[in-house]
């Protein structure tokens, strides 16, 4: 059974699942909670919470599963979903969150064959990108995670954001020059 | 071998953005990548499912419980109407003016103040450095300064009006035009609480001490004690143009006092708190504020959520009561203080309006109309600095970092193009039939407007930015180290004013205005006189001629200057390294960080 659908597209897994077989569901979810998960956790830096909005995301797929226009791509339907889980998240902790602070945990505590001084160096240039990225506005992080985070085609990412694929490549470039920008002024790169 | 190095489209993406810095950027992103975690996820799609039907029915339940509510609450609201008459209700309090990064904590949200917004009881308004916020509550306006934080820990109305606000860090400027019997204003600080009975006053606070300065009227300045109920009854009254401190040190003062000497309360704090005469400068500038604030400061500053705060303002062009505002990444365009319409271009010149044409640089040299549609396009050589798009006669003049002039139609066609061979260090000038501009080289070239042609080529050395004025026949001339009057068509010079350190200049009706690097202001008139000089201060910058005086920021003031060389008004500005983007007649615009504020002369 299981192999039978992972013949299947996404959207011929959709029907599946809303003619009643959740099992389809399953395929669904192992396809996408991996890199919704890396999405998600983009925008928060922290598992935990990363995980219980990948959760939400999949339960407000599946209750609007009805909804969802067989015509488009699966992908993007569940990419808007998770960019506006991650944003309302985003902005409920906004302020208050200490992003940096739990990238700089997690480094810590992630494991390293490397030299301490490598490490520390390696640690700290991640951060600084992380902070880089961090500090882009909603609107060229989006495009950015989606694009180096996910490896998307600028068509999709149009579809996913509604803009023009113009724009999409714009706020591209922007994200990037804003990077290097940032990351050359605090002398990481 | 990771998936990026494979990836030759993403890398040829980076490449083409960052430049150089590429290779590093692209390592920094495989690490940074490499370094999210994988999922560990012990739910599985069951669970989900699960979720999702609890969920569904949780929903249903609580919309019935929703509705049993609502119905509970009109009733009991309809039974409790006719029994309260009068109730307190919270006054309104709106926000004036928000500029830089202003926050308001509600619950546990933080959201953006803006203009207009309104600021409800337990809000926490902060200001970050550079930051400044307005809140009018009735007959009071709170003007809290930067790296300020304020709670409004009470807001009602019922006749009277009742507001307290603390503040543990920070400083409050307050203004009461006309208390009614039975209002009540309080600020708390850390140390003391001022009562208010219509007055203007300010208050600067820290954990350790509070600074109280009264301009008009009267406050009452109690102690925090601990254990005291009667903090804001019992205190020293502080008169106008009169200051009082109460820092710790006060404050254990007291305390020994009645603890050790058994001195009465009022008696202890009498003793232990002294009201001093408030220096000139502080009451200077505060009578300078307690002009009405929200008038005196227009504000026009754009949040966020419509300006894009990634880049800093580049521009503002003003047009008939419009504004054309650029950043770093768009052109909006603003009616009436709100955005009608954006681009997301990369505007590299400051645009010029043209018979309703938005004549701007992107990668293109392009018009758009007032409705933001493009009207032309046409490709030029080299990029436009800052404002030099120069409307002559019936053409449009355009220079270029290239050394290309280029003299262009209304309806985009390129009439003529001059290769002068040297990037421009000034904005072209109308001269008769011609127009004249200085290379960087040191050459001054009249070029024919008519004919497309280069006329005249003159070697004068080093000039200004931008320091070139005509006079047909003649013309001013600014050097680092002079100002010069010459009669271009003799090739005389008329008289020449010697000074080293000339850093900027502008025309004057009658003469011409300087600025020196160290903090001198003159005026050389028309025959060569030095008419004044004044010293407002080093770093002056963004000088300009308006009919209504002379403005320059100097250090972080803003100054208006009459013809005679009188400061009319000065004006601090909230934040560092600002600039004045625009004047008109009536306005000036000046950047402030990324946002930018608009000052009525």
């Amino acid at each position: 059974m299981s192999q039978t659908f992972k013949a299947l597209t996404d959207e011929e897994l959709v029907k599946c699942v809303i003619d009643g077989n959740d099992q389809a569901f399953e395929e669904l979810y192992q396809r996408y909670s991996e890199r919704i998960f890396k999405l998600l956790y983009s925008y928060v830096y922290n598992e935990e919470d990363a995980i219980d909005l990948m959760h939400d995301v999949f339960i407000r797929a599946y209750r609007h599963l009805h909804k969802f226009d067989i015509k488009r791509t699966f992908s993007s339907w569940i990419y808007k979903i998770a960019i506006n889980c991650a944003k309302n998240h985003r902005y409920k902790v906004r302020k208050t969150d200490t992003m940096i602070e739990r990238e700089e945990q997690r480094l810590i505590q992630a494991e390293g064959v490397k030299t301490p001084e490598d490490y520390i160096i390696d640690n700290e240039l991640t951060q600084e990108f992380s902070l880089a990225v961090d500090t882009l506005t909603d609107k060229f992080r989006e495009v950015f995670l989606l694009r180096f985070g996910q490896q998307l085609q600028y068509s999709d990412i149009a579809t996913i954001l509604n803009i023009s694929e113009r724009t999409a490549k714009w706020r591209m470039e922007r994200a990037i020059m804003y990077i290097t920008d940032f990351l050359k002024k605090r002398g990481a790169i | 071998m990771n998936r990026w190095a494979d990836d030759k489209e993403l890398y040829s993406e980076i490449a083409e953005y960052a430049g150089d810095s590429a290779d590093a950027l692209f390592s920094l992103l495989h690490n940074w990548q490499s370094s999210l975690p994988s999922l560990r996820d012990t739910c599985t799609y069951k669970d989900i499912i699960e979720q999702s039907r609890k969920s569904r029915s949780y929903s249903k339940q609580w919309l019935s419980i929703v509705a049993t509510g609502i119905a509970a609450v009109i009733v009991i609201g309809i039974v409790l109407f006719n029994r309260f008459v009068e109730k307190p209700s919270q006054a309104p309090a709106i926000c004036k003016a928000a500029i830089g990064n202003v926050l308001v904590q509600r619950g546990h949200e933080f959201i953006n103040l803006t203009n207009g917004m309104e600021v409800l009881q337990s809000d926490t308004i902060v200001c970050d450095k550079g930051s400044m916020a307005v809140i009018e509550i009735g007959s009071a306006t709170l003007r809290i300064d930067e790296n300020s934080k304020v709670s409004i820990d009470s807001l009602q109305k019922t006749q009277a009006l009742s507001l307290a606000a603390s503040m543990d860090k920070g400083i409050l400027y307050a203004t009461v035009q006309k208390l009614q019997k039975g209002d009540s204003i309080l600020v708390k600080t850390k140390t003391a609480v001022a009562g208010i009975r219509g007055t203007s006053f300010l208050v600067k606070s820290d954990s350790k001490s509070t600074r109280l300065f009264v301009i008009d009227g009267k406050v009452l300045l109690s102690p925090r004690l601990q254990d005291s109920k009667q903090e804001d009854i019992t205190g020293v009254v502080v008169d106008g143009g009169k200051s009082c401190v109460i820092d710790t040190r006060t404050l254990r003062n007291i305390q020994k006092a009645i603890t050790e000497k058994k001195m009465p309360l009022h008696e202890a704090i009498q003793q232990s708190i002294s009201v001093s005469i408030a220096d000139d400068k502080t009451m200077k500038v505060l009578h300078a504020l307690n002009q009405d604030v929200s008038a005196q400061v227009v504000i026009n500053e754009d949040k966020p959520s419509s300006i894009n705060d990634l880049y800093p303002i580049t521009s503002i062009t003003p047009y008939r009561n419009d504004i054309v505002v650029t950043t770093n990444d768009s052109i909006y365009y603003c009616e009436n203080d709100r955005i009608q319409w954006m681009h997301e271009y990369n505007p590299v010149s400051k645009p010029y309006v043209w018979d309703n044409f938005i004549v701007f640089q992107s990668k293109m040299l392009q018009a758009l109309d007032t409705k933001g549609n493009s009207k032309w396009e046409i490709e030029i050589e080299g990029s436009i600095i800052g404002d030099n798009i120069v409307p002559i006669r019936d053409k449009l003049v355009v220079p270029t970092t290239k050394g290309i002039i280029y003299f262009i139609s209304k309806n985009g066609t390129i009439l003529h193009k001059v290769n002068c061979d040297a990037p421009f260090v000034t904005r072209p000038v109308s001269f008769g039939q011609m127009v004249c501009v200085v290379t960087a080289d040191g050459y001054l070239y009249a070029i024919d407007v008519v004919l497309g042609v280069s006329i005249y080529r003159k070697y004068i050395g080093k000039v200004l930015d931008n320091g070139i004025f005509a006079n047909y026949p003649e013309m001013y001339i600014v050097t680092p180290a002079s100002i010069q009057k010459i009669h271009l068509l003799r090739d005389e010079i008329i008289w020449k004013y010697d000074n080293s350190g000339i850093v900027t200049a502008v025309e004057h009706p009658q003469g011409i205005l300087f600025a020196t690097a160290n903090g001198t202001l003159g005026k050389i008139a028309a025959n060569g006189t030095l008419e004044w000089q004044i010293n407002p201060g080093k770093e002056i910058r963004s000088l300009q001629y308006t009919p209504k005086g002379i403005v320059c920021i100097a250090e972080n003031v803003f100054y208006q200057i009459s013809d005679a060389g009188e400061v009319l008004w000065s004006y601090t500005l909230p934040a560092l390294n600002s600039e004045i983007l625009s004047v008109t007649p009536k306005t000036v615009y000046i950047r402030l960080g990324n946002s930018f504020l608009a000052l009525r002369l």
